[in-house]
């Protein structure tokens, strides 16, 4: 195995495994996700609006702010005890951490989006199996986008005084483009349509910037 | 602050065309058949996002060759460039929903050039604001540079938002359709006079901004001689 293969695999079983343990980031997550949905509903049918057309736009809504939660907790754990140093010391180039690093969060996220998926139809009456392949093809990319931009917005605001703060400031503008073309694809899916406009668009933001992201990574990881 | 040929020459240039375009722009182009009048704030519009676009792409180009070669002038070159660049985008986000308005009678509407014109604004509003928040002086330039090349990969996406989605926001004038563009004379050359006039405006406003910046740093090497020197002494 090459030293690139065996860095990013390496990289991506140990995320896993250490959220597989502690499921600290994922329960957390989700829990705060069915809140979210539970406000979504009660503010959508005070409003005056059908709660059965906000189905997309909860489902995204959960997905951003127990993304952004999930995104600055996996970092934080990277700085206990220096772990952090050990990623810079690795042989592979910083291109393929960051690969790793979007995988494994884009697994997570999906993972949370799998169990999301029968709550949304549960509370907003949204019916999933319109098109299935056209919902979770929107889903993968739209998570894809949304993660690209994080991981690398995440260590970039490490950097920085108010990180906290500064993460969602910085990393939601950047991610709105994805936002907005996962909601608009999902709510097509829903329909039983196809999407393809948007898969497309999608498809051209996850290039676009999981490139930016492997050519740029190398240069956060320096002290 | 002494000003070099080129500077006044440009300044001159500036002047010299600015004045062109106000007078072909309220005076000489004829008002739009359906807007009237209103439709002549659309040469300050365009004016003036064009050389935003540049900005942003400049900050891009500046911040590669910052984290190519680590040399400073770039990661300040950048930084005026950004602030100017968002100094531009504020005036498209303000003459847009003067000329709104009017025309669709709403201030704004969430269409998808418009937010993504917001979303630019917000994100270069970050990559302004980031380095204060960066107390490592050494890793400033640095992360700075990163944010610059992220942010300035969106501008496409917003030239690009008028032809993918359908939008309210009036269809590209340059490099459009056949039935999008300006058809009289006057109206093209008050269009191509205020797009260089603001192009020669981001050119000037970012060489001083670049002289400025050279300025601080040779002052704050001078602070740190002296306080070097006084604590010697």
């Amino acid at each position: 195995m090459s030293p690139v293969v065996s860095v990013f695999s390496a990289m991506l079983h140990k995320d896993l495994r250490r959220e597989l343990r502690s499921r600290e980031i994922f329960i957390s997550s989700f829990l705060f996700s069915i809140i979210l949905l539970t406000v979504i509903y009660f503010a959508s049918t005070s409003s005056g609006v059908k709660y059965e057309l906000m189905g997309a736009g909860a489902l995204w809504l959960c997905i951003t702010f127990s993304g952004t939660i999930g995104l600055n907790r996996t970092h934080q754990s990277e700085m206990v005890n220096n772990c952090y140093r050990g990623l810079i010391l690795s042989p592979a180039d910083g291109g393929w951490l960051y690969l790793a690093k979007v995988c494994s969060n884009w697994l997570l996220l999906s993972a949370m989006e799998v169990l999301l998926l029968p709550l949304i139809a549960l509370f907003f009456h949204v019916d999933l199996l319109q098109s299935p392949g056209w919902l979770a093809l929107s889903l993968l990319l739209g998570t894809g986008g949304f993660v690209a931009v994080g991981t690398l917005v995440v260590v970039i605001t490490a950097n920085t005084r108010m990180k906290d703060v500064l993460f969602p400031v910085v990393q939601l503008p950047l991610v709105v483009p994805a936002l907005i073309a996962g909601v608009n694809s999902t709510e097509v899916a829903l329909r039983g349509q196809s999407p393809w406009n948007w898969i497309q668009f999608l498809l051209a933001l996850n290039v676009v910037f999981l490139s930016v992201g492997f050519l740029l990574y190398e240069f956060l990881l320096e002290e | 602050m002494k000003l070099s040929i080129k500077d006044l020459l440009i300044f001159t240039l500036l002047t010299v065309t600015m004045e062109l375009a106000l007078i072909w722009a309220l005076q000489i182009a004829p008002p739009d058949r359906m807007q009237g009048d209103v439709q002549r704030i659309f040469y300050f519009h365009l004016g003036s996002i064009w050389p935003g676009f540049l900005a942003f792409f400049y900050v891009m180009y500046g911040s590669a060759r910052y984290l190519a070669g680590r040399d400073l002038h770039w990661d300040r070159k950048s930084l005026a460039s950004g602030e100017i660049g968002l100094v531009f985008c504020t005036i498209v986000l303000t003459t847009g929903p003067i000329w709104a308005k009017p025309t669709w009678g709403v201030w704004w509407s969430w269409d998808a050039r418009l937010t993504s014109t917001v979303v630019l604004w917000l994100i270069f509003l970050g990559y302004i604001n980031l380095r204060h928040y960066i107390d490592d002086e050494s890793k400033r330039p640095r992360i700075s540079a990163i944010l610059g090349i992220v942010g300035a990969c969106v501008v496409p996406f917003v030239y690009m938002s008028t032809r993918l989605f359908e939008t309210q926001h009036p269809k590209p004038v340059i490099m459009g359709d056949e039935d999008s563009g300006i058809k009289d004379p006057n109206m093209t050359i008050a269009l191509v006079l205020a797009m260089a006039a603001f192009t020669l405006l981001y050119i000037c406003l970012w060489r001083i901004a670049v002289t400025q910046f050279q300025a601080r740093d040779r002052l704050d090497k001078l602070k740190t001689r002296l306080s070097l020197l006084e604590d010697e002494y």
